[in-house]
């Protein structure tokens, strides 16, 4: 057996009750490492072309690492890999802590669920003791409604510390298409992954196990992790430990590049309301980390219920702050806390939420859409209690017209409402914009439209090219675009988390190093520029293989400048131009279809690509 | 402090003062000029000071008792001006400190110190580890001079072949801390940068056309934090001088920001939202705005 791995994942068909352990080789090992390189391979073998993301074919993936385990500073990290329901391509979603240990201890590298139960159900698997690996399978009704953080108390209580837990709130089991799965209040967010869990009527996933990999070279692995712990300290990554991800707010402003009342404006004049008092550092609470991680990102703020007690608070990312306050012109932080708030409680995504919201607020505006009868949940601009009014309204048994339209993500309601409304509804390939304004942001306009999940700042780090000197030249950014998704393709199939990547001086050769000492394999910086490239390139053969086609890659029309006032404005022809010399530097066909020879180089890894 | 028999003092004046772009000579230090100081920190030690200037410089009225002497020719270096001092200084003296009229922070302690440890050597050269200061150094007059003149002659003008050729002594600066405890008596102006840097440290107003532009300097992210300010208005020419008046305003940010008088690798300098700075001679233009911003801006 490799150091760092199994060697096999585990395969569990719900319908027919069978579990079972195909193999992986350790070519597959050495050329997709884990993760999401694992992650994708494994999704593409076990589905067949053109299927249902919440239909019984459906596959959800959970992907460990090597490096999972190890002493190796933000390695637990778990990547969660389906056909999302929100835009019928790849969905790879990051996770971490504790459950990704526990995950690994089972005895497994992946665990791949199929099939659907006919009861809602909670599902264990057991990979303690020397009896082989066992699932079981109790009923859900007990938890049906609760929060995923409620779901994973009540089931430690009842069965034990020892299981490590993963759990969908409301949003998933209504299969809502931006539902998150999450563990220890941690998401895997973007792109409806809770949905698909709900859709085989499972509400939450208990792990607990004993088998630990081994290390090839513990020495090597111990002095790599003491050297990337003690860079962790250093003001590299200050930013996350200081003030967390909260920090982009000014910066973004003062770019031009906040998100602002559904990407109408890229400052927003009361943002200083959001920092100054409210989300300061006073009012923060605690903060926490990851297990294994000595960077400890996040910072939990204060908040009161509306009964006046103090809740256990709230943690705010970025992301959350962006997609809920400024997307939708909201400047109240109380209003930002109470909506992010009640996103986790439900299991939604924070962005899809805000962005969906904050595009029916424009067409409302616009008059493309009837007032609804009740003004409590007509979304306006500026107007918290209405945000917080239609979640619930959506949450609820008889929703509200437009809260009916919420449910569909942007995309969809779009298409509903017509009127070329899909010309600001800000999403890449049905997944809402994150909250980068990508019309200054040339690169990260690039990272965005190209992205195979759709808009997304994860899955690449486009924006580090924005936000550095570079060429501006069309070929230039295309291949620096190129580097920072091949990085971030790594990172999250190592998996180490991407706020550590600061303190990197090589980041291929150092990873190189690190999955040298954790496996013994001999890789080097060129193998794993190569690995990326190929998992950035099976990526997109799933998304071939389940339609895609190029005018996904694209940017909603209200992004690009109307007139060039602003001559940094990203135009429509700029886009394309980018676009065009980055399918030149991944090989790609003009248009963005990969080679015959790289279809045929993925297609001898054993998945089938082929289409319908 | 009582003025030590027998030892004087030199003071070479007559430089081009090419990168002050003003003669240094004159530049205003207080209620005085760079050569009145040094005149009068020199005065408290020794018993008889020359001044060397270049043949046309002009100079402030000084007393009587201070020799002028003019260099034949100008800008001949730091010997030929040396040379010129030694000449005329009396035969009452036997060793001289020889300074030029750019240090204003002089100790008197420091000079008194260098002198005692001077006893049986030609010369004593103080050295921080990397650069030797023959003009912060104390000389005997007369081997020194025979020495001086010889190397003239061979057209070798550089002091530092005096402490080669000579029964010379080195001590480290940082055993004169005790008597000059920042070791200000190192520092000297060479240009505004260097002037203006001076006088804060010694609190004393910029001469009006002496100021820097005025850029704002924005934080964001961590800086901020630390600061606790959105932003400063600070008098710089460039960033060199930027992040030395960032370090004076804000000591709090030496270390997680500055680290060894520059930008700590995760943070970068923008001027607005388009340029990179990433030459820290780069000029500044008053109002510019100057961001201090994380390298991992975004994520």
């Amino acid at each position: 057996m490799i150091p760092g791995y199994h060697g096999k994942y585990l395969r569990l068909d719900l319908s027919n009750k069978i579990m079972d352990f195909p193999e992986i080789g350790s070519d597959i090992y050495s050329q997709v490492i884990g993760g999401v390189g694992l992650g994708v391979w494994i999704l593409t073998r076990e589905t067949p072309a053109g299927y249902d993301p919440l239909s019984p074919d459906a596959a959800l993936v959970f992907a460990l690492s090597p490096l999972v385990g190890t002493p190796l500073t933000t390695s637990a990290k778990f990547a969660v890999i389906a056909k999302s329901p929100l835009t019928n391509r790849i969905c790879d979603a990051m996770c971490s802590s504790h459950f990704a240990m526990a995950a690994k201890k089972v005895g497994v590298d992946a665990i791949c669920i199929k099939g659907k139960l006919e009861e809602p159900s909670i599902l264990f698997i057991d990979g303690t003791g020397d009896e082989p690996i066992r699932f079981s399978l109790s009923t859900a009704a007990p938890y049906l409604g609760d929060t995923a953080a409620e779901t994973e108390r009540k089931i430690r209580l009842e069965s034990g510390t020892d299981w490590q837990i993963i759990s969908i709130g409301l949003a998933g089991e209504m299969q809502i298409p931006f539902a998150t799965l999450s563990h220890d209040g941690r998401h895997a967010g973007r792109g409806g992954l809770g949905a698909v869990l709900g859709s085989k009527n499972i509400k939450a996933i208990a792990v607990r196990g004993d088998k630990r990999t081994n290390m090839a070279n513990p020495n090597e692995t111990m002095k790599i992790a003491r050297s990337l712990s003690e860079r962790s300290f250093t003001p590299a990554t200050a930013k996350y430990r200081e003030l967390g991800t909260v920090a982009n707010l000014l910066v973004f402003n003062r770019f031009e590049s906040l998100p602002t009342r559904n990407f109408q404006e890229g400052s927003f004049l009361e943002v200083e309301s959001l920092t100054q008092h409210d989300l300061a550092p006073a009012r923060k609470i605690a903060k926490n980390s990851c297990a294994a991680c000595t960077i400890g990102c996040e910072h939990i703020y204060s908040l009161k219920s509306d009964k006046g007690e103090n809740t256990k608070g709230v943690r705010m990312e970025y992301e959350s702050l962006f997609a809920l306050g400024p997307l939708c012109g909201i400047s109240d932080p109380e209003m930002v806390l109470k909506a992010s708030a009640l996103c986790d409680e439900f299991g939604l995504d924070t962005i899809s939420t805000g962005g969906t919201i904050a595009f029916l607020m424009e067409c409302l505006d616009k008059r493309f859409i009837p007032q609804g009868s009740d003004l409590n949940i007509t979304p306006k601009f500026g107007d918290g209690e209405s945000v917080l009014s239609l979640i619930h309204d959506m949450m609820s048994p008889n929703p509200s017209e437009i809260a009916q339209l919420l449910k569909l993500g942007s995309r969809n309601a779009a298409h509903q409402i017509g009127q070329n409304s899909i010309a600001f509804a800000q999403q890449v390939k049905g997944l809402e914009m994150p909250g980068y304004h990508p019309r200054k942001l040339h690169a990260m306009a690039l990272g965005m439209a190209v992205g195979s999940r759709g808009a997304d700042h994860n899955r690449t780090g486009a924006y580090e090219v924005d936000f550095s000197e570079h060429d501006r030249s069309a070929h230039s950014v295309a291949l620096a675009v190129i580097e920072t998704e091949d990085k971030a393709a790594i990172m999250d199939s190592l998996i180490l988390c991407k706020f550590i990547r600061g303190v990197f001086q090589d980041f291929f050769q150092e990873s190189a190093e690190m999955l040298s000492a954790v496996t013994g394999s001999c890789y080097t910086k060129d193998l794993l520029i190569e690995s990326a490239k190929l998992i950035v390139r099976m990526r997109k053969a799933f998304n071939q293989r389940e339609g895609w086609s190029p005018e996904e890659d694209a940017l909603p029309e209200s992004i690009f400048a109307q007139d060039s006032k602003e001559e940094s404005y990203l135009t429509k022809t700029r886009l394309e131009d980018l676009i065009k010399h980055y399918n030149a530097g991944r090989g790609f066909s003009d248009d963005g279809w990969l080679s015959d020879l790289q279809m045929q180089c993925i297609s001898r890894l054993g998945s089938d690509h082929s289409t319908k | 402090m009582a003025v030590i028999p027998r030892f004087g003092a030199i003071i070479l004046c007559g430089g081009q003062s090419r990168r002050m772009g003003f003669s240094k000579a004159l530049l205003p230090f207080g209620k005085e000029t760079m050569i009145e100081n040094a005149i009068h920190i020199l005065d408290q030690i020794a018993s008889e000071i020359v001044v060397v200037a270049s043949p046309d410089q002009i100079l402030p009225e000084i007393t009587s008792e201070i020799r002028i002497v003019r260099d034949p020719i100008a800008y001949q270096g730091p010997l030929t001006g040396m040379q010129s001092g030694l000449r005329h200084i009396s035969d009452q003296i036997d060793s001289v400190f020889i300074t030029a009229t750019d240090s204003p922070l002089l100790h008197p302690e420091l000079i008194l110190q260098l002198f005692k440890q001077s006893e049986t050597y030609d010369l004593i050269m103080p050295f921080d580890g990397k650069y030797y200061y023959p003009l912060t150094s104390v000389y005997k007059v007369k081997p020194v001079l025979e020495k001086v003149e010889q190397l003239i002659r061979e057209d070798r003008h550089r002091p530092f072949f005096l402490m080669e050729e000579l029964h010379s002594k080195t001590i480290h600066v940082n055993e004169l801390k005790e008597f000059d405890p920042y070791l200000d008596s190192f520092r000297n102006i060479n240009t505004p940068v260097d002037y203006r840097n001076i006088l804060r440290i010694s609190s004393m107003t910029i001469p009006e056309e002496f100021h820097a532009p005025a850029v704002n300097v924005e934080f964001y992210g961590v800086p901020r934090l630390i600061t606790k300010v959105a932003n400063a208005t600070l008098e710089a020419e460039n960033l060199v001088e930027l992040i030395s008046e960032l370090s004076r305003n804000f000591p709090e940010l030496k270390g997680p920001v500055i680290v060894n008088e520059t930008l700590h690798p995760a943070y970068r300098f923008m001027r607005g939202t388009s340029e990179f700075l990433m030459d820290l001679q780069t000029p500044l233009v008053a109002n510019d705005k100057i961001l201090i911003l994380a390298v991992d801006a975004g994520g």
